[in-house]
């Protein structure tokens, strides 16, 4: 059962998700924050991926999609006191509509037009949050208050104060969307994702209707980035412009090129591997920033593939 | 009955008319030749066919349904596949992989049109069964990239096999090929023709009179004759714009 | 002050702005054109000219005119420097692959902003202008520095239109930027010919934040807005085509100023930028320039 490639990529998921969740024990408090927050910001990298690395769409603007599921989970809770499953849920389905809208008219240029188009319009969005200050709080954003961090679903009560609670909360999140994402690129909708990324004008010459075909990894890729940014908002509580930034959607694309673009676990390794690199270097902002143009160059240089691209190509043809 | 037929077919480019008002039919399970001189509006012609280009008037009909607005992928659906003449394939997949995106547009099709299917392994049937036509098996695991020439060719038409289209058309097959190539390439579209209607574009005139039913040839955006191989190639009209180019 | 007074100060301040754009913007575009590249560290280009001017006229003690001079001559120089390197050791080994080299400029874009804030620090400095003069109307004084730059700005533009249209240089570039390959089969040094001009595109930036320099403040965020500005422009000119770049710099420049006396600044940055992306997406040969086929 083992050596067949698809049990063994299955099995191969299965113990990340499980791994993962062993880790829990033996963690310090710091460190299960740290891996909390790189779960929330692993599923907005594995949904930058399902774009980027699948359907070959290098788009600069995720932090658009992420920012809209944040804030649309966090304004309501503020401003109209809901409780926080229902904007969970809401904040995906406003996602997933702003993502068709985006996909829609942004999917009408190619390339380098199609990166610089999201680059504006997440700009527009970021600005947008800074003009409406006095709902959004702007920059200095606004602290959720005391109803939203505990919920019930039926009948279980879940304390959002306590970190253990977070951290399963989120590697929930985080298996759910892998085993997701997992089965999308290894069915049918996977296969025409590759086949637009390889050549597109072949896949429509085949029947392929390749805008609907990429509308649909925006998407769902738009709806992905925009459930890791709900799931940050309720989480920690707090919403703020600087998720809305430019600096974001650059970290979406920087963990999914280290870990390795097209393959599923890619990102999230990245996203781990950054984390712990600037965990390292304790000046927290300069050195981030620093080091985030040092490793882009470099990997676009010497490892475009990323980490698990490269041992993919080298010795496990099998990673998905 | 023809499965394809176009009225008064005009393309222009910036004043040049590359396609004039060209009546075309083609009968069901024909090999057809399309010949001419370069420039005579060949690949523009079956541009048009394809929906690769938009005609500036006329209209084309394909088995009953006219498809002159549609784009190329409702065309591609309807069962007219196009290789390509530049080899156009998947480079960075596998073999096996650039004929299963091929076989899936055909397992989405039929399970449209409500047949049952099971999809996983008879998207492997339906591969194994066109590498297997075209003498590929063996490479089912490798790169496309990573074969031969003419094995790339032999992968295009793999590909377009797996949709089973109605109307193959074929753009220069033979180009690059080895004369040895050419011969098995003859068996191959001898072996495959079945029930499919094909168009071949080629300036390897041995090899058209050798497979064709009908030899269209094309000279300067207009069809200059139409008929069987040996009546074509006695045709003095014909004779006068080879020898005479 | 009545309306035309007003107006006349306006369209002075605007040609000001429109000046300092259209040298930064050219650079962008003269880069797209001929590479076919889009450089997101363009403006850090601009902010490092700034800050070495800074630096050069800052040490040289005399006259800040001298300072000045020599700034303007050395700042650019260094940043060329710079920026021909970058093209030969990274954008050449990737081809000048339009995705990834939008990917390793954004990596630039961190790497010169962060180090210039590691070696400069996060404050503001101020050059002091060459020279002090008023010109009098006779409704307000205006800064003669500031028409200077307008006059400054002109002159170079002129040269650069001389070099690209009238020199062998040009040619060359003209030659490269019609049909890479047959450039190369021509025997030109396609690979050289590329690191000149994303070097040039660099200067023209350093060039433009020099002039201004004395007017504005030199940070090292400096390099964002234009850099913004100058996509804009060159998306409206038509994506390489310098004739549409100077017009649209010209209307963006003027109209900026207007603009923002009616709007706060960052409504009418949200605006500006989403009807940029719109003209991308639905005119992508820009509202300037001519399709291209």
């Amino acid at each position: 059962m083992i050596n067949n490639p698809s049990n063994r990529s299955v099995t191969l998921h299965i113990s990340a998700c499980l791994f993962l969740f062993l880790f829990s024990f033996i963690l310090s408090d710091y460190h299960q924050l740290i891996i909390t927050r790189i779960m929330i910001l692993s599923i907005f990298a594995l949904g930058y991926n399902v774009l980027f690395g699948y359907a070959g769409l290098l788009s600069l603007g995720h932090a658009l999609f992420f920012a809209c599921g944040f804030y649309a989970a966090g304004l309501p809770i503020y401003h109209l006191g809901w409780e926080v499953p229902f904007a969970f849920l809401f904040a995906i389905a406003i996602s997933a509509v702003v993502a068709t809208l985006i996909g829609a008219i942004a999917l009408r240029t190619h390339g380098v037009a199609f990166m610089i188009v999201t680059l504006m319009f997440s700009q527009v969005a970021y600005l947008t949050t800074l003009h409406f200050s006095d709902i959004t709080g702007g920059d200095e954003g606004l602290v959720l208050p005391e109803h939203a961090r505990s919920f019930e679903i039926i009948g279980v009560q879940f304390d959002l104060t306590s970190p253990q609670t977070r951290y399963y909360i989120a590697l929930g999140l985080l298996s759910v969307s892998v085993l997701a994402v997992y089965r999308w690129v290894n069915g049918g909708l996977g296969r025409e994702w590759v086949a637009v990324r390889e050549n597109e004008s072949r896949t429509r010459m085949l029947g392929y209707n390749t805008f609907l075909i990429k509308l649909k990894a925006m998407i769902i890729s738009g709806t992905l980035s925009g459930g890791a940014g709900a799931a940050y908002a309720l989480m920690f509580a707090y919403i703020g412009s600087t998720f809305a930034s430019i600096q974001y959607s650059i970290d979406a694309l920087l963990y999914t090129l280290l870990g390795g673009a097209g393959t599923v676990l890619g990102p999230i390794l990245g996203s781990f591997i950054m984390f712990y690199l600037i965990d390292f270097f304790s000046e927290y902002t300069t050195a981030y920033l620093l080091a985030t143009g040092v490793i882009l160059i470099l990997l676009m240089l010497f490892f475009p593939l990323g980490v698990l691209g490269t041992l993919k190509k080298k010795w496990f043809h099998w990673i998905p | 009955m023809s499965v394809l037929y176009t009225k008064s077919l005009t393309k222009r480019f910036d004043g040049i008319i590359a396609v004039k008002d060209v009546d075309f039919s083609l009968k069901q399970g024909e090999i057809r030749g399309i010949i001419g001189p370069n420039g005579a509006g060949k690949t523009s012609f079956v541009n048009l066919l394809t929906g690769r280009l938009a005609p500036d008037s006329g209209q084309i009909v394909f088995q009953g349904v006219d498809i002159t607005s549609q784009p190329t992928w409702k065309r591609a659906r309807l069962g007219i596949s196009y290789s390509f003449q530049i080899t156009n394939i998947y480079s960075g997949l596998t073999v096996f992989e650039n004929v299963a995106i091929g076989a899936q547009m055909r397992i989405q099709q039929s399970s449209k049109s409500g047949l049952p299917f099971d999809q996983k392994s008879n998207l492997e049937e339906i591969v194994d069964s066109c590498l297997s036509l075209t003498g590929l098996d063996g490479s089912r695991a490798q790169l496309a990239t990573e074969l031969a020439y003419g094995h790339q060719r032999l992968l295009e038409i793999a590909i377009n096999l797996a949709v089973e289209p109605v109307l193959l058309i074929l753009d220069e097959p033979t180009q690059g090929l080895s004369v040895d190539e050419i011969e098995e390439f003859t068996d191959l579209l001898k072996g495959i023709r079945l029930n499919r209607t094909i168009i071949l574009i080629e300036h390897n005139l041995p090899f058209v009179m050798n497979l064709a039913d009908r030899v269209t040839v094309m000279d300067q955006g207009s069809i200059l004759a139409e008929n069987d191989p040996k009546a074509i190639q006695l045709d003095a009209r014909v004779k006068a714009i080879y020898l005479g180019e | 002050m009545d309306l035309g007074p007003f107006l006349l100060l306006a369209s002075l301040e605007g040609l000001v702005q429109a000046a300092v754009l259209s040298l930064s913007a050219l650079g962008l575009c003269l880069v797209f054109g001929v590479l076919r590249v889009v450089n997101v560290a363009h403006g850090e280009f601009y902010m490092l000219g700034a800050v070495i001017a800074w630096l050069v006229s800052n040490t040289l003690i005399g006259h800040p005119l001298s300072g000045f001079l020599l700034a303007l001559l050395v700042a650019p120089l260094f940043v060329g420097v710079i920026a021909f390197l970058t093209d030969r050791m990274i954008l050449h080994k990737i081809n000048h692959s339009p995705e990834a080299t939008i990917v390793v400029t954004i990596g630039m874009l961190y790497v010169i902003q962060q180090s210039v804030l590691i070696g400069f620090g996060p404050d503001a400095r101020t050059i002091e202008p060459p020279f002090y003069f008023h010109i009098n109307f006779p409704w307000f004084g205006y800064s003669g520095y500031k028409l200077s730059v307008i006059l400054m700005a002109a002159v170079l533009l002129l040269m650069v239109w001389y070099v690209i249209s009238r020199t062998r240089l040009g040619l060359v570039m003209r030659a490269t930027q019609l049909d890479r390959e047959m450039a190369q089969v021509l025997g030109i040094p396609v690979g050289w010919v590329f690191g000149l001009v994303f070097a040039s595109g660099a200067m023209l930036a350093a060039l433009g934040s020099i002039l201004i320099a004395p007017i504005r403040q030199v940070h090292y965020l400096m390099g964002l807005d234009p850099l913004l500005m100058s996509f804009i422009v060159v998306i409206i000119g038509g994506l390489g085509s310098i004739r549409g770049a100077l017009m649209a710099a010209l209307l963006i420049g003027m109209s900026d100023g207007i603009i923002s006396m009616f709007f706060s600044p960052t409504l009418a940055k949200m605006f500006s930028t989403l009807l940029v992306a719109l003209v991308l997406i639905f005119k992508p040969e820009g509202l300037f320039g001519q399709r291209q086929s």
